[in-house]
């Protein structure tokens, strides 16, 4: 295969991975436009024993944030008090509200959970489920 | 391989800068949006007058629209012997290096006196640092003898990926004292704590007078609309390998 070819190749597979970005974006838009909520950034981390959730909740505060932990998700709502215009064609600015429904990458155990709020970001930390065997080592 | 990235990348200005050996600030999108944040802060309480724009065939077709009439998503804005590059659109990696190119091609056309570049350096426990720490890195550790760091650090060893590793490269070969001012920041949140520490930084490094008030009281206002920014810069983070900053490099040599 000709170098040139190599690097069409390569520049495809970009463009078919920006163009799948792309429509991720559109659909996070179009479902915040629909529904006035707004999908809050969000991260999510891993410790040996812990799974960690981090959302950016700007403008919240920690009495209005409501999290819920099942055992494979988790769906934080939390109102924002700053005015935020979602689309530029979409009315006024107005409060509004944060949604996340997030589909975790292993299983929790939902009562080994806690959350702290500080600077506008929301961590919530959940222990996973099941406990390991200790095996011998020969 | 010159005339490759001066076809791809053009620099214009509206107007010429008659500076003498400027500063040039950069705040393209980034870890925390750190830089884009303190330069459009800058730009606009300092009055920098805009001046000129970079464009591609290669960019998306996108005009910004404002009250004052269409905007190039990437301009240049100048005042008192500094220039400041400013972008409100991530860069598409594959075009990262032929910016970098141009752009730093273009800083030694002007004669630059030293090329700063803002941003911020990931720090997965950004939650519970309420003061970000400086760091700083150089295309030439000389350079740190010319200027007064105050409290910020200097980067030892560590990876810088992206615009800034290119920028950082290409002033080297050309020759231009270039410092990178970083700092601590969420990797996918926009955060203007972090810019905060950098307009200061920068305040007190090129001596002017900046109020950083409004931005602090306006932070959470600035995180809710630079939300889909963010969002879109993280994407183009991401294929870039960013996550290499959070490693130290393997050292035996």
């Amino acid at each position: 295969m000709s170098f040139r070819r190599i690097y069409n190749l390569i520049r495809r597979i970009e463009e078919e991975m920006e163009e799948a970005r792309e429509e991720i974006i559109r659909r996070m838009k179009e479902f915040e436009i629909r529904t006035g909520c707004i999908s809050p950034l969000y991260n999510v981390s891993e410790t040996m024993n812990e799974i960690i959730v981090s959302v950016d909740l700007p403008g919240s505060r920690k009495e209005d944030i409501n999290v819920t932990v099942f055992e494979d998700r988790i769906i934080v709502k939390a109102k924002c008090f700053k005015s935020y215009r979602i689309a530029k064609l979409v009315g006024e600015k107005h409060e509004g509200e944060y949604l996340l429904d997030l589909v975790l990458p292993s299983p929790v155990d939902p009562d080994n959970a806690s959350a702290k709020y500080k600077n506008g970001v929301l961590e919530v930390r959940i222990l996973k489920a099941g406990k390991g065997k200790n095996i011998k080592v020969e | 391989m010159k005339n490759m990235s001066e076809k791809i990348i053009k620099i214009i200005e509206n107007e010429k800068i008659e500076d003498k050996s400027p500063i040039i600030l950069e705040g393209f999108p980034d870890v925390g949006l750190v830089g884009t944040i303190s330069l459009s802060y800058i730009i606009q309480n300092l009055n920098f007058k805009e001046i000129g724009y970079i464009d591609s065939d290669y960019f998306p077709p996108i005009v910004s629209i404002s009250k004052e009439g269409l905007k190039e998503l990437i301009r240049i804005y100048n005042k008192d012997n500094i220039i400041a590059i400013f972008s409100e659109m991530p860069i598409p990696t594959r075009l990262l290096r032929p910016l970098a190119r141009s752009i730093v091609e273009w800083a030694k056309e002007k004669n630059t006196k030293l090329f700063i570049s803002l941003g911020g350096i990931p720090e997965p426990r950004r939650i519970d640092i309420d003061k970000p720490k400086i760091f700083l890195v150089a295309n030439n550790p000389n350079i740190f003898k010319k200027i007064d760091i105050n409290e910020a650090e200097i980067l030892e060893e560590g990876y810088i990926v992206g615009l800034k590793a290119l920028l950082l490269k290409e002033t080297k070969k050309k020759s231009i004292d270039m410092i990178s001012v970083l700092a601590q920041s969420h990797y996918n949140y926009p955060d203007p704590g972090a810019a905060v520490e950098v307009t200061s930084f920068i305040s007190s490094l090129l001596k002017f007078k900046i109020d950083l008030k409004p931005l602090i009281e306006s932070a959470e206002e600035v995180r809710i609309k630079m939300k889909d920014l963010m969002r879109r810069t993280e994407t183009t983070l991401t294929s870039q390998q960013k996550s290499r900053e959070l490693e130290l490099p393997p050292v035996y040599l």
